[in-house]
């Protein structure tokens, strides 16, 4: 059995189900599309061994940002993502002796039938849509009775470490659809850097766990600074934070003035190429969590 | 087996949390489409009939026939669900005369009935509703009130199905939780228990 990582609570959860369930005949695939976090990859892989899990991890950055290049359409850039994951994702499995199975971290919203306000019933899509056709093997989703709260209450009866449990939502496609416009490594590095004073900030102050999902967006913007007796012409960032209890709507979250005051004196002294930082205070409806 | 609770989908925003409370009352339930009641589950210990964005006199309306559920299970009708079970046995549904989103308060309820037990006096209750339930057969009996609703919640009479115009499973009515777990407890007999633990055991059985 075969099943892809992606970091986040639903797959890891299903991953260490199944390997106490199913040891050695389980591989996970855990795919770097280059768009992680700074450090993500990293820690993630050092985690998911410490789990004693049987993981492959491939670094396929390369192919992610040639096949991005010059892409600004928001769906595009996902479509390519979502298409390259499944050809990366494809390639490693077909190297594993005798895959029957894939598995996948599925939970019950993305199962239950919607019914539409004309009466059609429509299947929700799958987790990863289109692998096990292409693949030809059975599907696997021990997780796809429960929900969000119950998958994280069986991640703790099962041991998960709680930094894994308590993990924020992040997107598919990663840092791609918070990078707007087009994406090159440079903008990536960029953003990793600003995002990872975020977020550590948001863990020192102890804000972490009292927000639903945070980052940072690297705007198509520039702006002039002054900094020392030179005048700057750099990027603009937008800070990001909401509180929500499902993700269907969604609040900004109210960081004190002095946590939002630090951490732009951080970006703006520590990462080269950013000289401006504003804060999201938009909720969701009408905007949305993600920029893109 | 996992004994469970059904819950029929009339298209509500809010039916996948009716979902989630009854799985917080560590209780198994699926949620199918209004007109997939899995016939032959001998595990099923109750029916919630959810609310819908339709009037029941809409042609367009989601409505199924509960001839073979009525008698069989308990049922609880939500908003929709309520209007729908009352419509069905030849009640009045009509659209309020004003339409009535948010708080409300149960201003008289039967403190005796089991579907209300320990909920407290004047407890605030949270409705989405254009549509109001404005007569019923006689052999429905109604239960609670609010200021605005002469009808906001019945029982027919010897049988065990109850309709809410409320809605129980939001955050916003305070005695949501009580009033479900009285239906999926008192009322289903559900032994509560749903919980991580079972799940694994029989999700590790199942993979083996």
């Amino acid at each position: 059995m075969v099943l892809g990582l992606s970091g986040g609570v639903d797959s890891s959860v299903a991953a260490v189900l199944l390997n106490k369930a199913i040891g050695k005949n389980l591989t996970c695939i855990f795919v770097d599309h280059g768009l992680l976090r700074k450090n993500e990859y990293e820690n993630v892989m050092r985690d998911y061994e410490h789990l004693g899990l049987n993981v492959i991890g491939v670094n396929a950055s390369e192919k992610f940002y040639r096949e991005l290049a010059g892409v600004k359409e928001p769906e595009r850039k996902r479509k390519i993502i979502g298409k390259g994951f499944i050809d990366v994702f494809d390639e490693e499995a077909r190297k594993i002796k005798d895959v029957k199975w894939l598995a996948q971290g599925t939970i019950y919203p993305d199962v239950i039938e919607s019914l539409s306000i004309t009466g059609t019933v429509i299947k929700s899509h799958h987790n990863v849509g289109g692998l096990p056709e292409k693949m030809n093997l059975k599907l696997c989703e021990p997780l796809r009775l429960l929900f969000k709260d119950e998958v994280r209450r069986v991640g703790r009866k099962l041991g998960m470490m709680e930094h894994i449990i308590n993990r924020h939502p992040f997107p598919g496609p990663g840092l791609a659809v918070r990078i707007l416009g087009d994406i090159t490594p440079e903008k990536v590095s960029i953003l990793q850097e600003a995002d990872d004073i975020f977020i550590q900030g948001l863990r020192e102050w102890g804000l972490y766990d009292k927000v639903w999902q945070a980052g940072v967006i690297l705007l198509p913007v520039q702006s002039v600074g002054v900094m020392g007796d030179e005048r700057t012409y750099e990027n603009a960032v937008a800070l990001r934070a909401v509180t929500s209890t499902d993700a269907m709507t969604a609040d900004w979250a109210r960081l004190p003035y002095d946590f939002l005051g630090k951490i732009s004196n951080d970006i703006i002294n520590k990462v080269k190429g950013v000289n401006r930082v504003t804060y999201d205070i938009s909720s969701k409806p009408p905007s949305t969590i993600e920029w893109e | 087996m996992q004994e469970k609770i059904i819950i029929l989908d009339f298209g509500s925003q809010t039916t996948q949390l009716i979902g989630r409370r009854v799985r917080e009352l560590d209780t198994y339930c699926e949620i199918l489409p209004y007109n997939k009641f899995p016939y032959g589950d001998e595990n099923i210990k109750g029916v919630i009939l959810s609310g819908s964005p339709f009037s029941v006199y809409d042609d367009k309306a989601f409505k199924t026939d509960l001839s073979s559920i009525r008698g069989r299970y308990p049922i609880l009708g939500i908003c929709y669900g309520a209007q729908f079970i009352a419509y069905s046995d030849g009640g009045t549904v009509e659209p309020a005369q004003s339409r009535e989103y948010g708080r409300a308060r149960l201003s008289r309820f039967c403190k005796d009935n089991v579907l209300f037990e320990n909920v407290r006096e004047n407890s605030q209750v949270w409705m989405s509703h254009g549509d109001t339930i404005t007569a019923i057969p006689d052999y429905f009996k109604p239960i609670a009130s609010t200021d605005e609703v002469a009808i906001a919640a019945y029982q027919i009479e010897g049988e065990k199905i109850w309709g809410v115009q409320f809605h129980p499973e939001v955050f916003h009515t305070e005695d949501g939780m009580q009033i479900l777990r009285n239906f999926v407890v008192s009322i289903c007999g559900c032994k509560q228990d749903w919980s991580p633990a079972s799940f694994i055991e029989t999700t590790f059985s199942l993979l083996r």
